[in-house]
């Protein structure tokens, strides 16, 4: 537990140290939501009706591509032996990068969504549905990025790879995440259920992503 | 590394004597399937001729998921009991599966036609048979991009697996979205309800699908095993190390 | 530092054990065992697999067959990375493994004085020489407090000062009951050392 909470709070202080990181995600979702505004027209009432939606699409976007990140620097400059020879269980080492990358690439992203729900023209009824039914299941895109990440370390193009792999896994979160986004603004009683549903899925994902993580890294480092 | 060796020749007499019949077997009973589903079975009352599209297109999305279960199985037990021929297996099994998944869009596609009026509608199954397809793209794609083929096998099998565990929580949050947002669909007229004279076409299809499959499934299985002898040949040629303590 | 060996019972024994890397058999019948006090010098040329052997000893890989028993949680590699992180400090760099390995904070004061860390301990490692930063690396070895030490090139880029500083400490360890396999090219003075040679069986 120790040793977990060590790795986590260096890979905070390292992603703050590096910078850049979360700024760009942060930069790349707001830029996501201009394209879209720009495509869809300047309609107040159609941009409004899609704002969740969108915000929920860029969001993902922008998860996925931190992915890659998350254990490549410690691939390459040894670290990550380090922490399997340390902890003897990569599965741990797996929990709390997947911590480490919420906190620091997907939180900045959270935070950044209601100033951007505004050009949206987000209805005030919607801000909190939204963002709390990211922060309920984003925890599950950190942990499937650890797989991804894992895996990614021996492959070659890894990168598109990473979203063709990834991608399909998360149609869950995004179907009941924006259902219980809109769900809660519309006041509906199927709110809390899908956050329950949301929460079980991130739940889920605590479980099998570490196991399946640990032994991907273990296979890669061998 | 005998049993690496042994088995898989073993495997090469059966295979050889199994593909032959296999692929009679599935080609005979293909042909009394379609036989039966193109002239011995009625038209639906609703559908018409077009529901004959159905033959083809219901085996094949049923084969879609055998094949990926194949390819769990098979990845289970290369995982567990490091068995090369199970790691070959899964990924021969992969790009079957693929041909099959697409047959299913595709024949779902021309069967939404007629009976939708558009060549896509975001109808549950088909849906969740895209999102099957991508599923497949990524373990074939995971397997061309390493090079080293045990841990290719290791890495695959672990990604097949999660999408595997997957797939009930994918299928059920597709059930439920397309519930959400539109009603029932034709397709969905099929199922249990289906009338005898429909069903035993269908089954028969079925059997010659999977019939072809274990077919293909050996013929790959073949050619990759050939592959990696040929790969084997070609490493042997600087001899290990040896040490010396002093 | 041989908190709770028996010293009867090697910590490490390869029984001709053949290790396998990408399809190919690199090393094979190698036997040997590891005792308190033990020091191996490694040697071989390019690829003759003294990396394998020693990330097979720390854990990392099975052999392909023969037996190799290894006590959990006893073995220490530095690879020939040196698993330092650029953007931190040596200090924050030390801290972190001093917090992964829960090692006391004297243990800690000692290997920085025994490494010579302190004329560059507040600088970032991304400006540090080669040789600093392996001296930095080693520092990592030392806190983590196992006993058995498997150090790849432990004494890549640096010069003669810190190569017989890096001498002195893995000396000392060995001496105090501690053992280490250290694989080098360079013909390091290191008394009553055995040797383990790597070459191809042609």
């Amino acid at each position: 537990m120790k040793k977990m909470l060590a790795i986590f709070e260096r890979d905070i202080a390292l992603a703050f140290r590096a910078g850049g990181g979360a700024i760009n995600s942060v930069v790349f979702l707001a830029l996501t939501v201009l394209i879209f505004a720009l495509a869809v027209g300047p309609d107040r009432a159609r941009l409004a009706a899609s704002a969740a939606p969108i915000l929920w699409t860029a969001a993902t976007l922008a998860a996925m591509l931190s992915f890659d990140s998350i254990f490549q620097a410690d691939f390459e400059d040894g670290s990550l032996d380090v922490l399997a020879e340390a902890t003897e269980s990569l599965g741990f080492v797996a929990v709390s990068k997947a911590a480490a990358h919420w906190v620091s690439a997907l939180l900045p992203l959270i935070l950044a969504t209601p100033p951007l729900a505004v050009l949206l023209g987000l209805p005030a009824a919607a801000y909190f549905p939204l963002v709390i039914s990211l922060a309920v299941a984003t925890p599950a895109l950190s942990l499937l990025g650890v797989l991804a990440s894992a895996l990614a370390l021996s492959l070659r193009r890894a990168s598109i790879l990473m979203t063709i792999l990834t991608a399909p896994l998360l149609t869950p979160a995004v179907i009941f995440g924006v259902a219980a986004a809109n769900a809660g603004a519309e006041n509906s009683p199927l709110f809390g259920p899908l956050l329950m549903l949301l929460a079980a899925f991130t739940l889920l994902f605590l479980i099998a992503m570490p196991l399946a993580a640990g032994a991907a890294l273990r296979f890669n480092i061998d | 590394m005998a049993f690496d060796l042994a088995n898989p020749q073993r495997f090469e007499k059966l295979a050889a004597r199994l593909v032959p019949l296999l692929t009679i077997a599935s080609g005979v009973t293909a042909l009394f399937g379609l036989y039966m589903a193109l002239f011995d079975s009625p038209a639906d009352y609703q559908q018409g001729d077009s529901v004959r599209i159905m033959y083809v297109h219901v085996p094949a999305a049923w084969m879609a998921l055998l094949c990926y279960s194949t390819m769990a199985i098979a990845s289970a037990i290369g995982f567990i009991f490091k068995h090369p021929l199970a790691d070959v297996a899964a990924k021969s099994a992969a790009p079957i599966g693929a041909a099959f998944t697409f047959l299913a869009l595709v024949t779902g596609s021309l069967w939404g036609k007629p009976m939708w009026g558009t060549w896509w509608a975001w109808d549950a199954r088909l849906t969740s048979v895209l999102i099957l397809f991508f599923l497949y793209i990524g373990y074939i794609a995971l397997w061309n991009a390493i090079d080293d083929k045990i841990r290719a096998a290791r890495l695959a099998a672990i990604v097949c697996l999660v999408g595997f565990i997957n797939i009930p929580i994918i299928k059920f949050s597709v059930d439920w979205w397309n519930s959400l947002h539109q009603p029932a669909s034709v397709l969905r007229a099929g199922g249990p309800t289906i009338h005898g004279s429909m069903l035993t076409p269908l089954i028969l299809m079925g059997a010659a699908y999977a019939l072809g499959f274990a077919a293909l499934l050996l013929v790959s299985m073949r050619g990759e095993l050939a592959e990696r002898r040929i790969a084997r040949l070609e490493q042997a040629g600087r001899p290990p190390s040896k040490a010396t303590v002093a | 530092m041989t908190d709770g060996t028996k010293p009867s019972a090697p910590a490490v024994e390869a029984r001709d054990i053949s290790l396998r890397r990408g399809g190919r058999t690199i090393v094979a019948g190698v036997t040997f065992a590891v005792n308190p006090g033990d020091l191996y010098l490694l040697h071989g040329p390019n690829g003759s697999g003294k990396t394998t052997l020693l990330r097979a000893l720390a854990g990392f890989s099975r052999p392909a067959c023969g037996s190799l028993k290894r006590a959990v949680g006893r073995t220490i590699l530095l690879g020939y990375a040196d698993a330092v992180k650029a953007a931190f400090t040596a200090k924050e760099n030390i801290d972190f493994w001093g917090a992964l390995y829960g090692a006391a904070p004297a243990t800690v004061e000692r290997a920085i004085s025994q490494l010579r860390i302190f004329p560059f301990l507040n600088q970032r490692t991304g400006t540090l020489s080669s040789g600093q930063r392996r001296r930095l690396a080693l520092c990592r070895v030392v806190i983590s407090r196992r006993p058995i030490w498997l150090l790849d090139e432990p004494t890549a880029g640096m010069d003669a000062a810190s190569v017989a500083t890096a001498v002195d400490l893995i000396a000392g360890h060995c001496r105090s009951g501690g053992s280490a396999v250290v694989a080098t090219h360079e013909a390091l003075p290191f008394a009553g050392a055995r040797t383990i040679t790597l070459a191809d069986a042609a």
